[in-house]
């Protein structure tokens, strides 16, 4: 009994204040169909009154269906008796009589009793309102306000009733009508019944409304001998009562009113006259099938129902209708405090509505039926209607006082935020339309405390659309995503963050975590909290690519990994003031940002206990180094020094870079950009690429394009290119056409054209795939542009490639790049990347200077090998021994270099190549005397010192003469341990 | 000679059965198996090759292949082994005539020789590992040498399956791999076709035209593009010997992939062969700076922690003694293929002198084809450490190299026994 009425107080307050709990219930007692896979919801009508299912009819009446005889009728029970929840009926009905209570007391004070049909019709209207509002529990007021009207004029009621009966036909009529249609519907059945045993499914299934209608609207007909339909009927009547009432000014939105009204009891009436009509149609089924006296029989017991059906429901729906028309008028004619009593009643109970203009409309029209009688004092209805329907009164101000008193004692005694969020909306309401002060702050703080509650709360608030919680959401959800963000404590959970199936961020901004399901979610800063859309996916991206980082098989590739996320988010944490950040959760994200970083730094430490350090080996041979590996580009200015001064120069001479391979000319040229002035724009041609060379047209479409690739990346934009065909067919005059336009756009500037390996254009020549007028036009360009400068890089100097070169190009300087200095060489090993970490140890970088000659390929290959060497050892030192190890290792990684000099410079002809080879043999094993003096190896030595393979030197143990040997020690230690002759 | 090996095998006692023969269904795997090889010519398999391949006399292929009359047990799983099937699939469980719990464990052999291994399969090499990461995963190309069946394929598949291992994790590279014995990358304009295929494969959308494969720009803007959309590209070429006979007509493509592999920074290449590409070059008696971008890495023998673990995981029900592994050494001497054929034979005969005779008859083929890829000077240099008497020392450095190519051991003796005997053999 306790818990019935504890039930029946949530009933009346959640129809009140939470109409989503309510609807809860609802669903829980009387579960809806599952529709498309989804749950509906249960309504009103289900749950106070079951509703026949006409398409069980259909299906029960179909012949298969009728085979399966077991079957069908649990069916049919589970139609008709399933909906229907007692229990709940009964606790409505309960509090409808507990609010009747005052007009109870009120009639009982009165010596009419036809009043007590009032209270009937109490009974009605609040379940008729409870059948199309609930879960809104606007049908609770109606008893209450039928008692304010009653008490106010108690007599109204039987004038009106007796007004309303004058209007009725006589007696004899009435039964004329309701046996015509009575008659109808009994027709109606019976065709019905025919086309479902001939099995003409959709005639019967349309047929009944088509037959029922004109079999009430004949009745009607002739029961009140005028109107068109019973609706339009009440309508009129309606509106014809008021204005008999109260006159023509009110008459029309009065009679709205009063005919909604009326229609809701038409509907009533008319669900009840159809549930009798298919009770007894299922219940005949069955044997009207096969028997035609029963059927008959059954026919006739039909017929004589829906005249009692009809008959009464008409008495019942006229008085009720009546009852809510004058009650109507009446409430517009109360004093105004009683009105406004009123106003807060209506109010206060459609609220649950949650419509957000609905309160406005209300007090409007409430206003606007005032204005008559009280003119502008009439306005007090509009603040007491909206401060009723918005709940400022009695819940906001009651809720902010409680706030302010608790986040008082919150700071005091450290109060559990989580059970005090269940003390406020949307628990205790959800109609909350104003956001409550620090109402944010406890929901992100429960989340702190257990995430389970806040996640509830917040799922809770997410359902009910009013502003005040949606503005909580949106003032939570930084905190709360921040919080949880910084609530991380391992990397592992770190991670985690960025998974959908994460227990608490996937839930709370599902949008973040659609694209990583693989759906393309595009989201802006519109598209939700905006501080959240700022950073979240940012935070998104470092978990992302801390997963990745760890992922990488090298613990230096996972710690430099990581170290690129700790400067990502110290740089973040940085901009966080000018991002845009909301102040009040500024702290929070920062908070975050440096939580993670902590983690981060955490790991780097811990993956540096694994590896014990393991070094980024930062040294690249091999390639040229390009612009984006600058930091191992060391020296050189003094070469691009000359350069300039010799660019500038009056003459203007054509330059030529020359030296042996590997000693980084290539690696000069493409860093170029950064060492000369801004005036003087380098421009990088290569001409081992197969493109340049393939035609003269080529080398011309070639050229334009990369002056107009380095002119860009030096922020110039020059005229669009001509088309390559354009060139195939003249490509001089193109290219001239093209310079004469660009040039002039550059100002002051020039334009240094580097031809790397331009021994490359001889080879075309040889084998004819472009003519020698290249050599005219190159010169041609070098006279008459003064803006284009030409430096020539390759092994050999023009002298060495022939007259065709020598003879061409007059003005010619020869710039010879070898060795580095030996700062530079230290610089280099010592310095390759801001996060190197090897350390030397003493002698080392000496030993490494004197045995590379300072020589950039080989300082890169020892300082490749030293790294590797010392990541095997797990050491960052290198010692002597270390170095020695390297030596071995970058004699087999540096096999190219080593074999290129010991077949390609120590000989033209293979008699020279090993004589060469001998001749270095017997150096790097000190074996002067095996030296031959032969032409041949002369010619080989010539090659040697040429190339600087070998040296020349004051030969110590005789003053005065001079003696050879080989330049690089490196390379002597590579001929005296791994060369083999040919 | 193959044959006299077989009845050598069978004189000395080993279990002979009544025979296999394919089933329908086994032939249509194995011709379909054996069209997928390429020889190094690039052409598919002959039944010749399958013979040289699986050590087993050609008229048995024929026999096998045909389904003319049974063939014994260990020839029939030879030849599945080489074209990697699994033999109960070829001839039928029933057929396998040898005792049940044998049959199963033969099988189920966890040894892998012949052919490349799984990536997830992948022991040791722990220092070439580390130079091939440090190379391209700053854009850097490399060389990655080794004598055939001593890796280097199984190396680039394992780069290719974990290229996290290699790569910084905010870039991942798209991988292309070619194996140049595919006769359709005998010309440059096929291999510009293969890595325009690839590429597109991968990334769903061509980088150029089919018909501008020929067409240097084309071929350029479209490597720029990928550049451009800063995916690093990797080109692993593997046996790149199979195009050393046409090197004369990859003169100019030579120079052209190292402008775009080290100027440019358009791609990374990684290149397999048995040899260094200077001494390709040299050899051919063409000079060209190609390789001169490249690091070399050499695939020697495996470091003894590695292979010791491959063997006890091989046999982890079973557990293996420290005189089998050390009879392991004794015939494959670290070298990853032999490790393998000599586990596999243990673990296939359970006795070391079953298990020797069986190595011996699988590797001899392999010992040929080995001998046949040194030059005369290695040779030389092998005979002498084999001990063959009255042979001047090789010079120290050529000692030197076959130590790294995992041929000698460091004490200078050959690095296996049988090895040692075959060379010993030898006119």
């Amino acid at each position: 009994m306790k818990r019935f009425l504890q039930e029946t107080w949530e009933l009346f307050y959640w129809s009140l204040c939470c109409p989503s709990r309510l609807q809860e219930r609802m669903n829980d007692w009387s579960p809806a169909e599952i529709k498309d896979g989804q749950k509906l919801n249960t309504f009103a009508w289900d749950i106070l009154l079951f509703r026949p299912n006409s398409r069980f009819i259909i299906q029960y009446l179909s012949p298969a269906e009728i085979k399966d005889g077991q079957k069908l009728n649990t069916f049919a029970w589970d139609i008709l008796l399933f909906r229907p929840n007692s229990r709940f009926i009964i606790q409505y009905f309960l509090i409808s009589a507990v609010l009747s209570l005052p007009l109870a007391g009120l009639i009982s004070f009165s010596d009419r009793g036809s009043d007590w049909l009032l209270g009937l019709a109490a009974l009605l209207i609040s379940y008729g309102l409870g059948r199309l509002f609930l879960p809104a529990g606007i049908g609770f007021c109606s008893p209450l306000l039928l008692a304010l009207t009653y008490w106010y004029h108690p007599q109204l009621f039987t004038e009106s009733l007796q007004t309303v009966l004058e209007f009725l036909p006589p007696l004899s009529q009435l039964a004329i009508g309701v046996a015509t249609g009575a008659t109808a519907l009994i027709i109606t059945f019976w065709i019905r019944l025919e086309l479902l045993r001939r099995d003409s499914l959709s005639l019967a299934w349309n047929s009944p409304w088509l037959g029922r209608g004109l079999s009430i609207l004949a009745g009607s007909w002739l029961d009140v001998t005028y109107g068109v339909t019973v609706i339009a009927s009440g309508v009129i009547a309606g509106i014809a009562t008021v204005i008999f009432v109260h006159g023509v000014a009110h008459g029309l939105v009065y009679g709205i009113v009063a005919g909604t009204i009326i229609g809701i009891t038409i509907v009533i009436v008319c669900e009840f006259v159809e549930f009798f009509i298919n009770f007894l149609t299922v219940a005949e089924m069955g044997v009207a099938r096969n028997n035609l006296i029963s059927s008959i029989l059954g026919g006739i017991i039909y017929g004589l129902a829906c005249v009692i059906a009809v008959g009464l429901s008409i008495a019942v729906a006229s008085v009720v209708a009546v009852v809510v028309v004058v009650v109507a008028a009446i409430v517009f004619a109360l004093p105004l405090p009683w009105f406004l009593a009123g106003c807060i009643l209506i109010a206060t109970s459609t609220a649950p509505l949650k419509h957000q203009w609905l309160g406005v409309i209300i007090a409007i029209i409430l206003a606007a039926m005032r204005q008559e009688w009280l003119n502008f004092c009439a306005l007090w209805v509009v603040p007491v209607t909206l401060v009723s329907y918005y709940r400022i009164l009695p819940d906001y101000v009651f809720y902010v006082g409680s706030l302010i008193s608790t986040s008082r004692i919150l700071k005091r005694s450290a109060l559990n935020s989580a059970q005090r969020l269940t003390q406020l909306p949307p628990y205790t309401t959800e109609l909350l339309w104003l956001p409550l002060p620090n109402h944010a702050n406890i929901l992100a703080s429960a989340f702190h405390q257990d995430p389970n509650v806040g996640l509830a709360a917040f799922q809770k608030m997410q359902t009910i659309a009013l502003p005040g919680l949606q503005h909580t959401i949106q003032q939570a959800l930084p905190l709360i995503v921040a919080a949880q963000l910084a609530s991380n404590s391992t990397t592992s959970a770190l991670i985690n963050s960025i998974n959908p199936d994460h227990p608490v961020l996937s839930l709370l901004i599902p949008a973040y975590y659609q694209g990583i399901s693989g759906e393309t979610v595009e989201i802006t800063a519109d598209s939700g909290n905006s501080d959240i859309a700022i950073l979240f996916p940012r935070f998104q991206q470092v978990a992302s690519d801390t997963e990745a980082a760890l992922q990488a098989g090298s613990v230096a590739l996972r710690e430099r990994g990581l170290e690129r996320l700790v400067d990502q988010l110290k740089l973040l944490a940085a901009q966080l003031p000018g991002l845009g950040i909301k102040p009040r959760t500024l702290q929070n994200w920062k908070l975050a940002i440096e939580r993670w970083q902590h983690i981060l730094e955490l790991e780097i430490a811990e993956q540096q206990k694994l590896s014990q350090g393991e070094l980024l080996n930062p040294f690249q041979f091999g390639n040229p180094l390009r612009p984006d590996r600058s930091t191992i580009f060391k020296g050189r200015q003094a070469f691009a020094d000359q350069i300039v001064r010799l660019i500038l120069d009056r003459n203007r001479p054509t330059l030529v870079l020359h030296g042996p391979r590997r000693a980084g000319k290539t690696s000069f040229l493409l860093n170029l950009p950064r060492l000369l002035p801004s005036d003087l724009i380098p421009i990088y041609l290569d001409m081992q690429q197969a493109s340049m060379t393939d035609s003269e047209g080529d080398f011309c479409y070639g050229l334009v394009r990369a002056i107009q690739r380095d002119t860009r990346s030096q922020g110039l934009t020059l005229p669009p290119l001509p088309k390559r065909p354009d060139f195939y067919a003249k490509p001089y005059p193109v290219l001239e056409d093209w310079l004469d336009a660009v040039l002039p756009q550059l100002g002051e500037r020039r334009l240094l054209l580097n031809l790397d390996e331009f021994e490359k254009i001889g080879n075309a020549i040889q084998e004819r795939r472009i003519s020698s007028r290249l050599f005219d036009q190159l010169r041609s360009l070098i006279q008459h542009y003064d803006q284009l400068g030409f430096l020539f890089s390759g092994v050999q100097t023009l002298d060495e490639l022939g007259p065709r070169w020598s003879n061409y190009f007059i003005s010619v300087v020869p710039m010879e790049m070898h060795y580095l200095e030996p700062h530079e060489a230290e610089d280099l090993l010592r310095n390759p990347d801001p996060e190197f970490a090897l350390q030397y140890d003493t002698g080392v970088v000496e030993e490494i200077l004197h045995l590379t000659h300072c020589q950039p390929y080989l300082l890169q290959l020892i300082g490749f090998a030293l790294v590797t060497q010392a990541n095997l050892q797990h050491t960052q030192l290198a010692t002597q021994a270390l170095l020695k190890d390297a030596i071995q290792a970058a004699f087999t990684n540096g096999e190219p270099y080593f074999t290129n000099i010991w077949t390609e410079f120590t000989g033209t002809t293979p008699e020279e190549v090993a004589a060469g080879q001998t001749l270095l043999l017997a150096l790097a094993h000190r074996n002067d005397n095996q030296i031959s003096s032969d032409q041949v190896t002369q010619a080989a030595r010539s090659r040697l010192l040429r190339y600087h393979v070998i040296e020349s030197i004051e030969d110590d143990r005789l003053p005065g003469h001079r003696s050879d040997r080989i330049e690089i020690p490196l390379f002597e230690q590579w001929v005296r341990e791994r060369a083999i002759k040919a | 000679m193959i044959t006299i090996i077989c009845h050598h095998f069978e004189e000395m006692g080993e279990t002979r059965d009544r025979g296999v023969k394919a089933t329908e269904e086994g032939i249509q795997k194995l011709k379909t198996a054996q069209a997928s090889q390429r020889n190094a010519e690039g052409k598919r398999w002959t039944l010749r090759d399958v013979a040289i391949e699986s050590g087993v006399d050609e008229r048995s292929v024929g026999r096998f292949f045909r389904r003319e009359t049974n063939v014994d047990e260990a020839t029939a799983r030879a030849i599945c082994q080489v074209l990697d099937l699994d033999i109960a699939e070829i001839v039928g469980f029933q057929a396998l005539s040898v005792e049940e719990d044998r049959t199963r464990q033969i099988s189920s052999n966890p040894f892998i020789y012949g052919n490349p291994v799984s990536p997830e399969k992948f022991y040791g090499r722990q220092r070439e590992i580390l130079e091939v990461k440090s190379r391209i995963g700053t854009a850097q190309s490399i060389n990655i040498v080794g004598l055939r069946r001593n890796g280097k394929t199984s190396l680039l598949r394992y780069i290719q399956a974990y290229p996290e291992k290699f790569f910084q994790p905010d870039r991942p590279p798209l991988i292309i791999r070619l194996d140049l014995q595919d006769g359709r990358f005998h010309s440059p304009n096929g291999i510009t076709e293969g890595l325009r295929r690839e590429i597109q494969r991968q990334q769903g959308r061509a980088p150029w035209a089919t018909d501008a494969n020929g067409d240097a720009w084309a071929v350029q803007d479209g490597l720029e593009a990928l550049r451009d959309r800063n995916i690093p590209l990797v080109i692993m070429l593997d046996e790149f010997e199979a195009i050393a006979s046409r090197l004369e007509q990859f003169q100019g493509w030579g120079e052209d992939w190292r402008s775009k592999a080290s100027t440019q920074g358009l791609f990374t290449l990684v290149i397999a062969s048995k040899r260094p590409i200077s001494e390709i070059y040299q050899e051919l008696r063409l000079t060209s700076p190609f390789g001169n971008i490249f690091s070399t890495t050499i695939l020697g023998a495996l470091e003894q922690q590695a292979w010791h673990r491959l063997v006890q995981d091989g046999f982890a029900a079973s557990g293996i003694s420290a005189d089998d592994l050390e009879w392991i050494d004794r015939f494959a001497g670290g070298l990853p293929y032999y490790v393998q054929l000599a586990a596999a034979m243990l673990w296939q005969e359970e006795d070391e002198g079953r298990a020797k005779r069986a190595f011996e008859f699988q590797a001899k083929p392999r010992f040929k084809e080995l001998w046949q890829n040194l030059n005369a000077a290695e040779q030389l240099a092998l005979r002498f450490s084999a001990g063959t008497p009255e042979q001047l020392p090789p010079e120290p450095a050529l000692i030197e190299m076959l130590q790294r190519y995992g041929l000698l051991r460091e004490s200078g003796h050959v690095f296996s026994s049988a090895f040692a005997a075959f060379v010993l053999e030898q006119p």
